[in-house]
């Protein structure tokens, strides 16, 4: 008995040593990792096209996004400024010698398109139809079909995805929230004719935009009171809870900030309301 | 002492296996723990809600770095973790012969892409199992000292390591209980010592009667119904970092009813994922492993059918799918299947040894190298090597002061710069908490495990400060983007409506992107006619 335990305490401490010295030298940052910084050379290889935007899609779409960036820089990137996962799930009309990825962009950055438009018709091949404005309500309109089925696809449960994952649902809610008056009207469109209740939700938050895009007086109104839908109610009082400019139903006393009105919100939750 | 040798060759022999060959990942709720662990003995700066995490992992970690950095004492607890699991399997397939079962067992365990990555990556799981197999091998074999109290403490502390450890402890006690009837009530007695204190802490924090510190998240799990999965997880908070979302659902009263699922699509996709987890070359050795324990044992036979039974059951409730990492929550069920394959293949091998005893080796041989096979060629699940270089790098030249948002995902590159963390808040409470500069970050951390969709929809939310690029890291897997709030400008930066940026240069660029498309540069599968 004795042995085996004098055996055993052998064993315990033999691990511990081993997973000890493992543990140690595996926590270490090696210091050899420093110099990989390549800001600035990512960028000048992307303007320089010696790096595809698809290459380095994260770095893309934030250059896509900023005005600040160059025009040229801008160009340059169109193609990859959509979200790989969601710009393969749109199919969209386009004819041999356009750029199907680089319109889609487009759409869904109208002020960079304004800009463009202001050089028709001297615009390349690939993108010239945003000149023509019946072809191009076409190609918005499917974009827009494209997004707004996107938005009623029921989502994944995925308790972790905190840590990434792929909703594409949301990111086409999102993708509205880029597109100005036209992604208002979809979303709008949306809230009415969802076929999920879900859809419908998603068609409130891409309205709202989490409190950055100004609606009429009266509409977050209209949704927190909705006769049928919890779900158009409960995202409108979350667009509400967002806004200085808004307070929540049931006559409670103004909330001084955003923070106070969703805890207002919250609190409802359990009684049944909004 | 013979036996004492060979149990321990083959804990230490799985042990340098997965060590040697498998890349530690220090997971984000693994570093939170460490860090709670180091808040029960002093300073909260981060003010975390030391009650979110059940103690044990905490503790284990905090107890080790009196020995190791902190980062250093987490890893640890991952292979200490299932090198109890392997020890004791190993015990509970004491009698048979000790060669075989040393090389089935390395090589079905080795073999699981699952188990090899968990067993370098700390998660309580891991200890969640060493629990559960240490308790079953305490009921199943023969009469040792102290083991009912050393049971119900092992039960307690399955509550104390993850909330579902109620499920588990329940089991083990249960069968103590139809096998030792009034003996067993000294392991009951044990559990309740080491579990009531805890759920009196649990109950005083949360100002009520709980049984679980994350009651808070069945209750706003609710709202999956009608809220997308990662703005509802936003907005309530990951972790043990508070928010006063969470705030709120905690203060409401206790819900009727747990969100469920269809049950049998639940039972079907953890069956599904079940399935996948055992090598096909496994699966005839299981099932012969499963008979032969229901015709010898049924204790043994209850505590494994109610393991993957319970681990099955949680697929049930939305907070038990994880999509990301299907199995994670499915591992006690994984342990038992590769233990019924071990134990089927160690029956086969030995009756082949009677008669033919090289073909018996040889076949303990082939289970080895199918193992080795997967230690060495088998998927990795490390982190992208840009987070290191993401770490080392703002450790060298970020300001010791830098406060760094990012989320709880991304928290480890922003954690081992030593740099100041914080969470990036919903979208919802962003635009009011960042609104004024002393609250908001210096800088913000993006990765490939979140994606910009973390940022919410494109403009950042109006914010009126300039976000500027400072860093970008990228390798195969993945990439690491390095914001830094700039000054204010009295608008946002990113496409605020109707701010057109400058003037286009000229067409030069656009001539040559479209020359570009021409020679057939742009990605046209997507691109049926009109």
């Amino acid at each position: 008995m004795a042995t085996a335990i004098r055996g055993h305490l052998l064993g315990v401490f033999l691990l511990l040593v081993v997973l000890g010295f493992w543990a140690n030298d595996a926590a270490d940052v090696p210091e050899s990792q420093v110099a990989s910084e390549r800001l600035q050379e990512d960028l000048e290889a992307l303007s320089g096209g010696s790096l595809s935007a698809d290459d380095v899609p994260a770095l893309a779409q934030w250059m896509f996004r900023d005005t600040q960036q160059p025009s040229e820089r801008r160009l340059r990137v169109l193609s990859a400024a959509v979200d790989a996962k969601l710009r393969h799930q749109i199919r969209l009309p386009a004819r041999a010698e356009e750029d199907p990825l680089a319109l889609l962009a487009l759409v869904l950055e109208p002020s960079f398109r304004h800009q463009l438009q202001s050089n028709c018709p001297r615009l390349p091949a690939a993108i010239s139809v945003i000149c023509d404005p019946g072809e191009w309500a076409l190609f918005e309109q499917s974009v827009g079909r494209a997004l707004l089925e996107l938005m009623d696809r029921p989502q994944d449960f995925a308790a972790a995805s905190r840590v990434g994952g792929n909703d594409l649902s949301l990111q086409a809610a999102d993708a509205l929230c880029g597109m100005d008056e036209a992604g208002l009207k979809l979303a709008k469109r949306q809230v009415k004719k969802a076929k999920t209740e879900r859809g419908a939700v998603l068609g409130v938050l891409a309205a709202g935009c989490a409190g950055d895009r100004t609606l009429e007086p009266g509409l977050l109104q209209e949704w927190m009171d909705h006769p049928t839908s919890r779900g158009i109610r409960l995202a409108a009082g979350l667009e509400c809870a967002a806004r200085l400019d808004c307070s929540l139903p049931r006559g409670q006393e103004a909330p001084k900030d955003a923070v106070e009105a969703l805890l207002q919100f919250a609190g409802q939750i359990q009684e049944g309301t909004p | 002492m013979n036996r004492t040798l060979y149990v321990w060759s083959v804990v230490l022999a799985f042990a340098l296996g997965v060590v040697l060959t498998q890349t530690p990942v220090l997971n984000p709720d693994a570093l939170e723990m460490g860090l709670v662990g180091q808040a029960y003995w002093g300073a909260n700066p981060l003010g975390l809600d030391l009650h979110h995490y059940p103690p044990v992992f905490p503790l284990l970690s905090v107890l080790l770095t009196a020995a190791l950095s902190l980062h250093g004492a987490i890893l640890m607890v991952a292979p200490l973790a299932f090198s109890a699991v392997i020890l004791a399997l190993c015990c509970l397939m004491e009698g048979k012969d000790r060669w075989l079962v040393g090389a089935v067992l390395l090589g079905v365990f080795w073999s699981s892409p699952e188990l090899r990555s968990l067993a370098v990556s700390p998660d309580p799981r891991g200890l969640q199992l060493a629990f559960l197999y240490a308790g079953i091998g305490l009921v199943i074999l023969p009469f040792q000292r102290f083991r009912g109290v050393s049971l119900g403490a092992l039960a307690g502390l399955l509550v104390l390591t993850r909330p579902e450890g109620f499920l588990f402890a329940s089991l083990l006690l249960g069968v103590a209980l139809f096998q030792w009837k009034k003996k067993a009530a000294v392991s009951i007695g044990c559990f309740f010592a080491v579990v009531l204190p805890y759920l009196g802490l649990v109950s005083k924090s949360v100002g009520g009667v709980s049984l679980n510190s994350r009651a808070w998240e069945i209750k706003g799990s609710l709202l999956l119904e009608f809220l997308p999965v990662r703005p509802l997880i936003h907005l309530w908070g990951a972790g043990a970092e508070s928010t006063p979302f969470r705030e709120v659902l905690r203060d409401l009263g206790p819900q009727n009813a747990v969100p469920q699922e269809n049950l049998w699509g639940a039972l079907g996709a953890a069956g599904v994922e079940l399935g996948a987890s055992l090598l096909l070359v496994w699966w005839a050795a299981a099932a012969w492993g499963a008979v032969l324990i229901a015709r010898s044992s049924r204790p043994l036979t209850a505590l494994l059918g109610g393991t993957i039974v319970v681990s099955m059951a949680l697929y049930w409730v939305p907070m038990g799918r994880d999509l990301a990492l299907p199995l994670i929550n499915l591992l006690p069920a994984v342990v038992a299947l590769h233990f019924l394959a071990a134990w089927g293949l160690v029956d086969g091998l030995s009756r082949l040894r009677s008669r033919n005893r090289s073909g018996a080796f040889a076949g303990g041989a082939v289970a080895l190298m199918i193992g080795l096979w997967g230690l060495h060629n088998g998927e990795n699940r490390a982190l992208p090597e840009s987070f290191n270089g993401a770490s080392s790098w703002m450790s060298e030249n970020l300001p010791s002061e830098a406060e760094v948002a990012s989320s709880l995902g991304s928290a480890p590159i922003v954690h081992q710069s030593h740099r100041r963390w914080m969470r990036i808040p919903s979208r919802w409470e962003r635009s009011v908490e960042w609104k004024s500069a002393m609250n908001r970050p210096d800088f913000l951390v993006l990765s490939s495990t979140d994606g910009l969709w973390m940022l919410g929809p494109p403009r950042l939310n109006g914010l009126g400060v300039t976000v500027e690029p400072a860093a970008f890291f990228r390798d195969p897997k993945g990439w690491v983007l390095l914001l830094e709030f700039g000054k204010q400008t009295g608008a946002g930066q990113f496409n605020e409506s109707g701010v057109v940026p400058e003037e286009l240069e000229g067409l030069d660029s656009l001539q040559q992107l479209s020359r570009e498309l021409e020679e057939g540069g742009a990605d046209k599968d997507e691109a049926p006619l009109h």
